[in-house]
């Protein structure tokens, strides 16, 4: 696993944590270490301002990312010039971070760097043609599963998942959170004649009526539905949530008259727990999202920053027995 | 006045700005600092310069697309040249600027060597400085060309880093980094020899950005190109863009209006719904075009220059600023009597002065005002519904309101359409009396305005 040629076949890849110190940049690193040889068919990058060398919460070190000789990489001003390799500037654009421009730059020499990228997910689709337009096969993207990243990952054709004993010091416990994501990763997609629909659609909740047409409920957020007077269902059982799906809405769905389908953006927008997730599908909900990106693989870091190790090869396996995908330990495979 | 502000004062030329296709964000800034040309020499040598891209975007569109094209990669990079001047040493995104402005600068002075529009710099010694290796492509880092030892130095470290000696590489690497800062230091140094290429380069650039931006306008919009007078404004069939493509998505059609203004008042009478404040507007928006150096909405158009457009039309800002209408009114005509004591140039626009006040004393402020102009030998249009402006001036009255124009009955929707806008000299010194009949036109009730009618007996 983890060919190059396993990842040249998407046009984008994102590496997304499931919680902080699921070693994410390892797995990246990982990777990276693979495709060394082929580095010049791959681009680089991240999503939104991800700067600080040293992690704010945990004051645990955050390794910068070694480019491979070769490989193009996209990083703000601020970052490009920090950087620690040599590089030739290819382009800087004209969109504005929170960190200047971004440049787009070719590693001469391999070296460390601190990537900072488009911070919503237009700007990362426009970098991602932007790349192929440069003749860059594949774009990796060093993701986010945040409430405040803007840009979501599932931008990006296929996904690697990071989890680890930072998620959870118990095994057990451990599979069953990294199975919901990995659920919520796999959840359908809608008929591409609502995706179209609904892509333009950023606010608000709507219902997708039986006749084709979208009714706006004229709720202005999520939160407001139990305040509505009228019946939110009038128009029929599916609804369209732009904004954050949380526990309480699934719990308010769940009991309503009829089994409700909602359509959500994406999977990162799913804040609800996995109890009132699978108490929603029980009562005959369903959920479906407008965008799918493949799950490729998982990686688990088996070390937590509070110092708790888990055993690999056992945490390895019980994930595979879940999941049914493939496994990799970063810390024991680099 | 530059042009930033001339957007803020004057009404449509916003509109016109948004509808320039300048193409590089260097041109866009440069267009919003744009000086108001105030001499016959600068408004026509700008003319001549759009005239000639015009013709060049006719002869060849595709190269004006591939120019169009290329000036879109150009940058605003002012502050960088202006670093280099200050002896800094520039970093690596700084180098790669100025190279892709060369490399710019040099595709554009090919596609356009025969527009004869611009005078772009030779910036090859620029190339020279930051591309020894003569590749001519837009990407930039200190290669090995630059310094035989920085290459030595690379080679190592790239051998290092394959044999994982990292204490070794990283020594190499801050090596190399301190080579690189000596070249770095070198180029700039280099650099500052074509300080004043690279300022020609950037200012001709957004001149050049400006030019196909006003040459494509003027074809898209059917603009003219205005002639230099000196005595008298002659326009035929002018018109007012925004207007017209307004009506043309309601499938109707701006009527142009032949005027001409001399120096002196000009009063112009019409019943409402004539369209005065729009001929007041345009002719000023079409004044502040001439004097930047565009194309005019007309079919034919002599034009006087002047230093200054001043109005005073119907502006919704009196409220905000806390004064009475009438009161804001006055302090725009002191600023306007003001200017012309000066001895400033001004073309003078007032839209139906003193209209808030009594008809006496209105009439009064109307002929001071009418009498001020005339004797400054002002160029003016004030338009009025009082009779009896005795001071002297030209009149004009709009034609207006012409029953049987269009077939069927008016009602308040198509009652445009039965308005003929042009423009009539008129002799007397009564205000056309239509209001009332244009009220029972927009169905105001028969009843109030039967009584409404007892009253317009005059009450000496």
């Amino acid at each position: 696993m983890f060919e190059p040629e396993d990842i040249l076949r998407y046009r984008s890849l994102s590496i997304v944590g499931l919680a902080k110190n699921t070693g994410k940049t390892e797995c990246l690193n990982y990777i990276l270490h693979k495709i060394e040889s082929q580095a010049s068919r791959f681009a680089l990058t991240s999503i939104g301002v991800d700067g600080e060398r040293c992690d704010q919460v945990s004051q645990t070190e955050k390794p910068e990312i070694t480019v491979p000789e070769g490989m193009v990489f996209v990083t703000s001003e601020k970052h490009y010039r920090e950087k620690r390799l040599v590089a030739e500037v290819l382009d800087i654009s004209d969109e504005e971070t929170a960190l200047g421009r971004l440049v787009t730059a070719r590693a001469i020499v391999s070296g460390k760097v601190l990537l900072s990228g488009p911070s919503d997910t237009g700007g990362l689709k426009r970098l991602i043609a932007r790349m192929v337009d440069m003749g860059i096969q594949t774009t990796l993207v060093d993701g986010a599963l945040s409430r405040l990243s803007l840009a979501s990952p599932t931008v990006t054709e296929a996904l690697v998942l990071a989890t680890g004993a930072a998620v959870s010091g118990n095994i057990p416990e451990l599979v069953r959170q990294t199975k919901y994501v990995y659920e919520l990763i796999g959840l359908e997609e809608v008929e591409s004649g609502w995706q179209e629909l609904l892509d333009g659609t950023v606010q608000g909740v709507w219902a997708l009526g039986e006749d084709g047409r979208l009714v706006d409920l004229h709720l202005p957020s999520v939160f407001m539905l139990d305040k509505s007077e009228h019946d939110i269902l009038r128009y029929g059982h599916r609804l369209f949530v732009s904004g954050a799906v949380s526990d309480r809405l699934l719990q308010y769905l769940k009991v309503r008259r009829q089994p409700v389908e909602l359509v959500v953006r994406d999977f990162t927008r799913i804040f609800a727990t996995p109890e009132s997730y699978y108490a929603f599908l029980r009562k005959g909900g369903q959920i479906k999202v407008l965008h799918r990106s493949r799950l490729l693989a998982v990686t688990v870091n088996p070390v937590a920053p509070s110092g708790i190790v888990l055993d690999s090869s056992q945490l390895c396996r019980e994930m595979e027995n879940a999941l049914h995908i493939p496994v990799y330990d970063v810390k024991s495979v680099g | 006045m530059i042009v930033r502000k001339a957007i803020q004062e004057i009404r449509g030329f916003r509109y016109m700005a948004e509808h320039l296709d300048i193409r590089s964000g260097l041109g866009q800034k440069v267009f919003y600092d744009l000086p108001w040309y105030g001499s016959r020499e600068e408004i026509e040598g700008e003319l001549e310069r759009v005239s000639k891209t015009i013709r060049a975007i006719q002869e060849d569109g595709r190269r004006a697309e591939q120019v169009a094209a290329r000036l879109g990669l150009v940058k605003d990079i002012r502050k960088s040249v202006e670093r280099v001047k200050e002896g800094v040493v520039l970093d690596d995104l700084e180098l790669f600027e100025l190279k892709r402005l060369a490399l710019n600068n040099g595709q554009l002075q090919e596609l356009v060597k025969d527009w004869g529009v611009v005078c772009l710099p030779d910036l090859e010694g620029v190339l020279e400085v930051l591309d020894p290796e003569g590749t001519r492509i837009p990407h930039f880092y200190i290669c090995d060309a630059f310094s035989k030892e920085l290459a030595e130095v690379r080679a190592e470290l790239k051998l290092c880093k394959q044999r994982g000696e990292e204490k070794e590489a990283e020594l190499l690497y801050w090596k190399g980094m301190e080579l690189e800062d000596r070249v770095r230091g070198e180029l700039s140094k280099a650099l500052q020899a074509f300080v004043p290429g690279l300022e020609q380069a950037l200012s001709e650039i957004a001149c050049l950005d400006l030019l196909q931006a006003k040459a494509r306008q003027a074809l898209d919009m059917g603009l003219v190109r205005p002639v230099c007078a000196e005595e008298a404004t002659v326009f035929e069939g002018l018109f007012n863009p925004q207007l017209q493509a307004l009506l043309q998505k309601e499938g109707k059609e701006f009527q142009p209006v032949d005027l001409e203004l001399y120096p002196c008042a000009t009063v112009v009478t019409g019943a409402n719904m004539a369209g005065k404040t729009v001929l007041l507007r345009t002719v000023g928006l079409v004044q502040c075009l001439f004097q930047f150096g565009f194309y005019v909405p007309a079919r034919q158009a002599r034009i006087v220059a002047v230093d200054e457009v001043k109005t005073s039309i119907g502006d919704d800002q009196d409220e905000l600023s806390g004064l009475s209408s009438f009161a804001a009114e006055m302090l725009r005509i002191q600023d306007m009597v003001e200017v012309i004591r000066a001895g400033k140039r001004a073309l003078v626009l007032v839209d139906e002065l003193a209209r808030t006040t009594n008809p006496l004393e209105g009439r009064a402020i109307v002929n001071g005002v009418v009498d001020f102009l005339t004797t400054h030998r002002t160029m003016s249009l004030v338009t009025t519904h009082y009779s009896g402006i005795t001071a002297s001036c030209r009149r004009l009255r709009v034609k207006g309101f012409v029953e049987g124009r269009q077939a069927g009955e008016v009602t308040w929707k198509n009652i445009n359409e039965f308005i003929d806008y042009s423009l009539i000299e008129d002799t007397g010194e009564k205000a056309p009396h239509e209001a009332l009949r244009i009220a029972a036109l927009l169905g105001v009730d028969k009843e109030l305005l039967e009584q409404a009618e007892k009253f317009t007996e005059p009450v000496e």
